[in-house]
């Protein structure tokens, strides 16, 4: 055994050098576990590509040797996916990490897969951009990963339903592979003719969609092309608060279905209060308090021209709609008790988390496990005591369940996203709230919520509630990935 | 040396339609109303045979296939499949309006054309058009009866002049089965107090024999009705009926060589001269008609109704036609006058279908259908009444007698049928 | 069965096995109607007039999903190959290159449920565009329909015609993989499966990818499998945000369009040149503005003339060949269409922003009809499609403004080089169509150019022997081929009538992976044979010289090795 992982190391730190090939404990720690409640998995070493080329080589020699391989680029992660299961190497690519191009004149961003928030949304600012982000990821996450792993966009009034284009893929049997319109041997290079554009084919099949939700078990992607948008020059925060998840379901399908605002969000007071508190713990129990139990906000947006008057044109339709439908709800352009915050958060929600704060999840208790599925807004209200009934099973309070509820594309569906906090050092907080979040998932699953995302901690209850899906995908991994070395344990795999 | 264009002509030569069977896109046009009025999926078909039968054959496209396989002797015209596919179409002309709305080609004159082929052939009429057509030949009139009798629907009240600018034609049906249609039509003549003049022995238009592919029959009667109608005089020759207000209007120039303009006379439906007089205060259509309708276009009266005009030419590269040719397309048919008066009697509330204009379903009584295929004919007038059923109608009503009276058969649930006419003749206090 | 039974080409016991699965009305194996069923639109010319199409063994037309599923079963057992066909416009699916094909018609699976709240349709085979569109317009939702046109199949238009392409996707999600939210699949071995949400039942069409990895992709690339991948018995499909005042439809055909209320209106605008209307159209993409934004060409203009009782095609060309390249080339014309999603005062600031922008850039605007013929139900697109008698040369691709105006160079250029006289219309410098999508991120562009269907067609007494082939070679051959393998290229002729083995391993040999999915779905090659692969057989059937130029070009774009990432 000490032999095979020797022999590993060596051949691995002949395609990348010695010093991208480790395996001490702080790695092996550090690098086996990430921020869910997933147990920390073992793993012979961490091995640090910086090409394509060397990637490939990697993957192609562990077919040949038959290890498994995680691929991780960005170094934090939440759900358990990217926790080996199977030992094996961690592949981390966060050496990947250049902004190879910002095309301004069609708004795309050529990234590699280590490219993280901070640094495209820092390279776009300036220019007068922004790109679309998930709710506040953390700085060093990494854009492509959080695309594939299907983080939702704040913004529902563009059309973001998957924000990925062209891919440059590595399959799990080592092949070499580009996705969508960029796939052609000149691509970026003098000669070319496209520029990625279109994520179709080639051929009769579209690569990309294999690849998101795969937690790393059907390929590696290398670089993606991102959309980015124009940043509003000016823009305006409506609080709509509510005192009960219900009566803020209608409000957001109307005011989306006018396709007004740019970004559009309902939070509960835990998680609102968690995201705009920056004394802990004194100005967070008094938020808590105070902030209604429910808020759903909406930004408003003006661009380079005429920018006052697209923000007045939506306002005045919002609140036409308010009064005619939802007259016994406020329309607030502040938050009581809250100074500027109608000026803070537009701009917070088009940032990722700073790095130099704990992550607004972190921040309550150090610790939290978030139960997220897809449904849609008239079937959002079912699923809250449900919850609550599970969590009081394990005696976990109500009021401490954060509650995040993101519309998508205009109002068709949304993600809901409950939190549990709980804190990291106790083992038996920890083991309640594992239990608590499977009993969850499983009341949620048979109140028909569409887990999207089946990460280690549910994925058996998901796959076992539709057994043929399961059987599909296990008949496309056969070819993809034949010797079942990419992340084996995941998913159904 | 330069290869010889293409030379065609307009009539019902079956070769001269190869260009159609060739140059069908398969678009399915022939299939759909008119897409910019479709109400969602029910009522969005406009042939009934292909909706019945459910096969691309009976639809215009797979006719078009089929002919070309014929013309190209890949099928023989003796096969009994083929000659159920020409002789189960309706001829209701909703194929040729909608190809029409984005090519030249002539779909319906395809059919009619594929029709008088295999009855030149001997393999067609059927046996079902026997009756009909025999007693148009040997008693003028499709019913076989005593053609003494046929003016005996006249009111008393009514007295036609023995010579008038106008000629009222009333046709078979009209004077032996729906009377009501001809003596409600005469009564608005008189309110109108306008002189009119009949045949005493008016004959059988002929419809019947030249939308059953009997074309030789046919022109024979054509002739010998026209000359009876101009050696009247008459200016203008009126009908109530649509089949054949549409067969002297078109099929007479048609099958005879000649272009409508070259008639004689003016060729008018009831509704036109009625629709002239209410607007010159003439007739007044003033009694009140508690009554909340639907109108259906009949096929004859509306998109089937534009003049004839013969042509024949060329056709050359890129499919261009010299000298041009002036497509019939259905945009002239009368299809406002019945809207309008309609609308002009009071308490009446006109509503439409979804289907109408020159997208109006087929009452399912043309082309023989009804005699050959008399389930799908009662099939496809039914499907016209839960059409109008959807509008909240009590009455549907028509301008054609072959219409009234496919609808009057299919009626199971209450909704009434009327002619325009009778509603004109309670507007009228008759 | 209906009509005349004939078991020349289907083994009788197969035959009545099928019939045990719909009933005796819904299956025919009589020649006469099988014969109609083939050699329809696109098809006829290429196959039909080509002399290699044949006609099918056998039409079926279940309605349900469960007899789609025995169908194929029953097919897989007899080795019977079968064929999925719905609209017959444009699909070579229609044309056989063998006998013994089942036909499985879908048209009268034909059901469609809406759920207006959740902005989605869930719509079987036999839906149309224009059929989904009238269900959902005076519900305040919109989806686009592509330049197909309004007759073929929502389904077979997602997932078989390049990326539907359209006008209206500039607002909406642009590529077809994203506006497809679930599905139902019957595979080619008859077994069915649910995609998306739609595992949670008939009543969830809401969200598209999967429990965990998405599989979406898998029906529908840069073009499909054109039936051989089984069957899609159901689609959910997106529908976006409209206003809620009718569109009123109006006038007698060829003459209908609909009424365009307040909150829709449609903007023609003249630039002095090109390269304004260029910046003009930047600018508005930056301001995220409009709902449609297109460069119309001069033909367009001549063709919308065409009108009423005059002949079509005279008219037509008497007006076009009264053009020059000079009248032509100081014609730039804009269309957009702006719809007051969030009210009329919407309406109104995005057309305050867009005549910011054009008087910025130096353009006038014109007096605009405020109807619409074809932009929302599409009725009319063979009228561009057809004015010669055959389907027009069409050369098109998709990718970003800058790359398509790349791609427009090479298209004219190579469309000089393929111009004969007889044969072709000149194109007078026309410039291409172009529409933008995405927000202005993609554009899609098509040159037209005119063949004599004269020439073409066997029967017509103008038949040309060779032009058959030039045109196939022109249209179908180097010409996408060259420009699309040499350098980099989506476009219409990939969509299922270029050999798509020609393109790898130009485009990292995706035929491999074609060929591997189809080994593990379809072991016994009777999806639709030879789909994926039916213009290797058409062409393989041509005369050498043809042949050979399709290889020699093919074979130059593949010679060229990956040249990697030039930042590695």
């Amino acid at each position: 055994m000490v032999t095979q992982v020797a022999a590993i190391k060596e051949q691995l730190a002949k395609i990348v050098g010695k010093e991208n090939v480790f395996d001490s404990p702080d790695a092996i720690e550090k690098y086996g576990k990430d921020n869910s409640l997933v147990s920390p998995g073992l793993f012979r070493c961490v091995v640090r590509p910086r090409t394509v080329a060397e990637t490939q080589q990697i993957v192609q020699l562990a077919n040949e040797i038959r290890f498994a391989v995680v691929p991780q680029s960005s170094g934090i992660h939440f759900n358990g996916g990217s926790v080996p299961k199977e030992g094996g190497v961690v592949l981390d690519l966060s050496r990947m990490d250049r902004i190879t191009e910002i095309d301004e004149e069609n708004k795309l961003a050529h990234l590699k897969v280590g490219v993280t928030w901070e640094q495209l949304q820092t390279a776009l600012e300036p220019k007068g951009y922004r790109s679309i982000i998930p709710l506040l990821p953390p700085a060093s996450r990494s854009v492509v990963t959080d695309w594939l792993e299907r983080e939702q966009p704040v913004v529902q009034s563009l059309e973001y339903s998957e924000p990925l284009l062209s891919m440059q893929i590595i399959w799990g049997n080592g092949e070499l592979f580009v996705s969508g319109s960029a796939s052609n041997h000149a691509f970026r290079n003098p000669g070319t003719t496209t520029d990625g554009v279109a994520p179709l084919g080639p051929g009769p099949m579209s690569y990309d969609t294999f690849l998101t939700g795969a937690q790393g078990t059907m390929g590696i992607v290398t670089w993606a092309i991102v959309q980015f948008e124009p940043l509003p020059v000016m823009s305006k925060a409506i609080f709509i608060p509510t005192n009960s998840l219900e009566e803020a379901i209608e409000p957001v399908y109307k005011i989306l279905r006018r396709r007004i605002s740019y970004e559009c969000l309902t939070l509960n007071n835990i998680n609102l209060a968690t995201i705009l508190t920056e004394k802990w713990p004194e100005q967070f129990e008094k938020l808590r308090k105070n902030l209604p139990p429910w808020t759903t906000i909406l930004i408003l947006g003006g661009l380079e021209r005429r920018p006052e008057e697209k923000i007045a044109f939506e306002e005045e339709a919002l609140r036409e709609i308010m009064a005619s439908n939802f007259s016994n709800l406020e329309v607030l352009t502040t938050l009581p008790g809250m100074s500027a915050v109608e000026k803070k958060l537009p701009e917070m929600l088009r940032k990722p988390w700073p790095a130099d704060r704990t992550y607004w999840k972190h921040a309550y208790k150090g610790g939290c496990q978030d139960l997220m599925f897809i449904t849609t807004l008239n079937r959002v209200a079912g699923f809250m005591p449900l919850i609550k009934e599970v969590a009081a099973k394990y005696q976990y309070p109500s009021n401490d369940i954060g509650c995040y509820l993101q519309p998508l594309q205009n109002g068709r569906s949304c993600q809901m996203e409950f939190s549990f906090y709980y804190d990291p050092n106790n083992e038996a907080e920890k083991e309640n709230i594992r239990n608590l979040y499977r009993e969850a998932a499983a009341a949620a699953l048979d109140c028909g919520a569409y887990f999207n995302r089946p990460y280690p901690m549910i994925a058996d209850m998901v796959y076992k509630q539709d057994g043929d899906y399961a059987t599909l995908l296990k008949r496309f991994k056969k070819y993809f990935d034949p010797n079942n070395i990419l992340n084996p344990g995941n998913l159904c795999f | 040396m330069e290869k010889e264009k293409e030379h065609t002509s307009l009539g019902l030569n079956l070769e001269d339609y190869l260009y159609e069977a060739q140059n069908c896109t398969g678009q399915r046009a022939c299939l759909f109303i008119d897409l910019n009025y479709l109400q969602g999926t029910d009522f969005s078909f406009r042939c009934p045979v292909w909706q019945k039968e459910q096969l691309s054959a009976y639809g215009a496209m797979g006719k078009c296939k089929l002919t070309s396989d014929l013309l190209t002797g890949k099928i023989d015209f003796s096969n009994p499949t083929i000659r159920e596919i020409a002789f189960k179409d309706l001829m209701c002309g909703s194929c040729d309006a909608a190809c029409k709305r984005n090519l030249d080609l002539e779909p319906l004159l395809l059919i009619e054309s594929l029709r008088a082929k295999l009855v030149e052939l001997g393999y067609g009429p059927l046996p079902e058009h026997k009756p009909i057509s025999d007693n148009i030949e040997k008693s003028n009139n499709r019913y076989g009866q005593d053609q003494n009798k046929r003016m005996d629907w006249l009111p008393s009240s009514v007295k036609p002049v023995p010579k008038a600018d106008i000629l009222y034609f009333a046709g078979c049906r009209a004077c032996f089965k729906n009377t009501e249609i001809a003596a409600a039509t005469a009564n608005i003549f008189t309110a109108a107090k306008a002189e009119f003049m009949v045949l005493p022995d008016e004959p059988c238009c002929g419809h019947y024999l030249s939308t059953t592919g009997q074309i030789e029959k046919a022109r024979k009667i054509f002739e010998k009705n026209l000359q009876l109608i101009r050696e009247t005089g008459a200016k203008t020759v009126v009908f109530s009926c649509a089949d054949c207000f549409k067969t002297i209007k078109v099929d007479y120039p048609k099958l005879l060589g000649f272009s409508t303009f070259d008639l004689g006379f003016e060729v008018k439906h009831i509704t036109e001269m009625a629709d002239e007089w209410v607007q010159a205060g003439r007739l007044q259509l003033d009694k009140r008609v508690d009554m909340k309708v639907t109108y259906t276009d009949a096929c004859n009266l509306g998109r089937m109704s534009d003049p004839w005009i013969p042509w024949e030419g060329t056709r050359g590269h890129f499919g261009r036609l010299n000298p041009p040719r002036t497509v019939r397309r259905g945009l002239h048919g009368v299809y406002e006058p019945p809207r309008d008066l309609l609308k002009a009697i009071p308490g009446i509330e006109l509503v439409e279908m979804v289907r109408h204009h020159e997208n109006a379903w087929c009452c399912g009584n043309h082309g023989g259908v009804k005699e050959a295929y008399p389930e799908f004919s009662v099939w496809t007038a039914s499907e016209r009444l839960r059409e109008a059923a959807t509008t909240g109608a009590e009455a549907i009503i028509t301008a054609c007698s072959g219409c009234k009276e496919n609808f009057t058969d299919a009626s199971q649930d209450g909704m009434k049928v009327y002619d325009i006419t009778e509603i004109m003749a309670m507007a009228i206090g008759k | 069965m209906k009509g005349i039974e004939n078991f020349d080409n289907i083994p009788e016991e197969a035959a009545r096995a099928l019939e045990a699965v719909v009933g005796s009305e819904r299956i025919t194996t009589d020649p006469v109607f099988c014969a109609a069923d083939t050699g329809l639109g696109l098809s006829r010319e290429i196959f039909g007039w080509g002399g290699i199409s044949q006609n099918a063994a056998c039409i079926i037309q279940p309605t349900t999903t469960e007899q789609v599923a025995r169908i194929i079963k029953t097919c897989n057992r007899y080795n019977v190959p079968f064929m999925p066909v719905v609209c017959r416009i444009c699909a070579p699916t229609n044309a056989q290159l063998r006998t013994d094909i089942v036909i499985i018609d879908l048209v009268w699976m034909n059901q469609c449920i809406v759920d207006e709240k959740n902005m989605y349709a869930i719509v079987e085979p036999g839906v149309t565009q224009a059929v989904l569109q009238s269900e959902i317009l005076d519900k305040d939702l919109y989806q686009f329909i592509c330049g197909g046109g309004g007759y073929p199949s929502v389904i077979a238009d997602h997932v078989g015609y390049s990326s539907a392409t359209g006008i209206l996707n500039y607002r909406t999600d642009t590529w077809a993989t994203r506006r497809m939210s679930g599905m139902e699949w019957v595979s080619p071995e008859g077994e069915i499966y649910r995609i998306g949400s739609m595992v949670k039942g008939d009543d969830s069409g809401y969200w598209h990818d999967g429990l965990g990895p998405g599989i979406v992709g898998f029906w529908k690339g840069n073009n499909g499998w054109a039936g051989s991948m089984g069957i899609l018995t159901k689609m959910a499909i997106k529908l976006y945000p409209f206003q809620p005042e009718k569109l009123v439809p109006d006038g007698i055909s060829c003459d209908t369009a609909v009424k365009l209320p307040p909150r829709v209106r449609w903007y023609n605008v003249t630039f002095p040149t090109e390269e304004s209307l260029e910046k003009a159209t930047h600018e508005i993409h930056k301001a995220q503005i409009c709902a449609a934004v297109n460069r119309v060409p001069v033909y367009w203009r001549e063709i919308a003339k065409c009108r009423g009782d005059r002949d079509f095609r005279n008219i037509f060309w008497e007006a076009w060949e009264q053009e020059t390249p000079e009248t032509v080339g100081q014609s730039h014309i804009l269309r957009v269409l702006i719809v007051g999603y969030a009210s009329l005062k919407h309406l109104e600031y995005e057309e305050r922003v867009l005549m910011d922008i054009i008087s910025e850039a130096g353009g006038t605007p014109r007096r605009t009809k405020q109807t619409d013929e074809g932009t929302f139900y599409n009725p009319n697109t063979i009228d561009q499609w057809m004015p010669t008698g055959v389907f027009g040369l069409t050369t098109g691709s998709w990718e970003s403004e800058r790359c398509v105006r790349e791609h427009d160079d090479i298209f004219i250029e190579r469309l000089d080089k393929y111009e004969f006289k007889h044969e072709y219309l000149p194109q007078h410098g026309e410039q291409p169509w172009h529409c933008s999508w995405a927000m202005g991120r993609a554009r899609y562009t098509e040159t037209h150019a005119w063949n004599d269907g004269a020439l073409l067609d066997p029967l017509d007494p103008l038949f040309d022997d060779g032009a058959g082939g030039r045109h196939l070679l022109a249209a179908f051959g180097s010409l996408g081929l060259d420009i699309i393998i040499g350098n980099g290229a989506q476009d219409l002729a990939g969509v299922f009538i270029r050999p798509i083995s020609l393109e790898s391993p130009a485009y990292f040999d995706f035929t491999q992976w074609v060929d591997r999915f189809r080994g593990e779905f379809d072991p016994k090659g009777i999806a639709a044979p030879p789909f994926p692969y039916m213009m290797e057989a058409v062409i393989s059937g041509l005369p050498p010289e043809f042949q050979d130029e399709f290889k020699a070009s093919a074979a130059k774009a593949r010679s060229k090795p990956w040249l990697g990432n030039p930042e590695d």
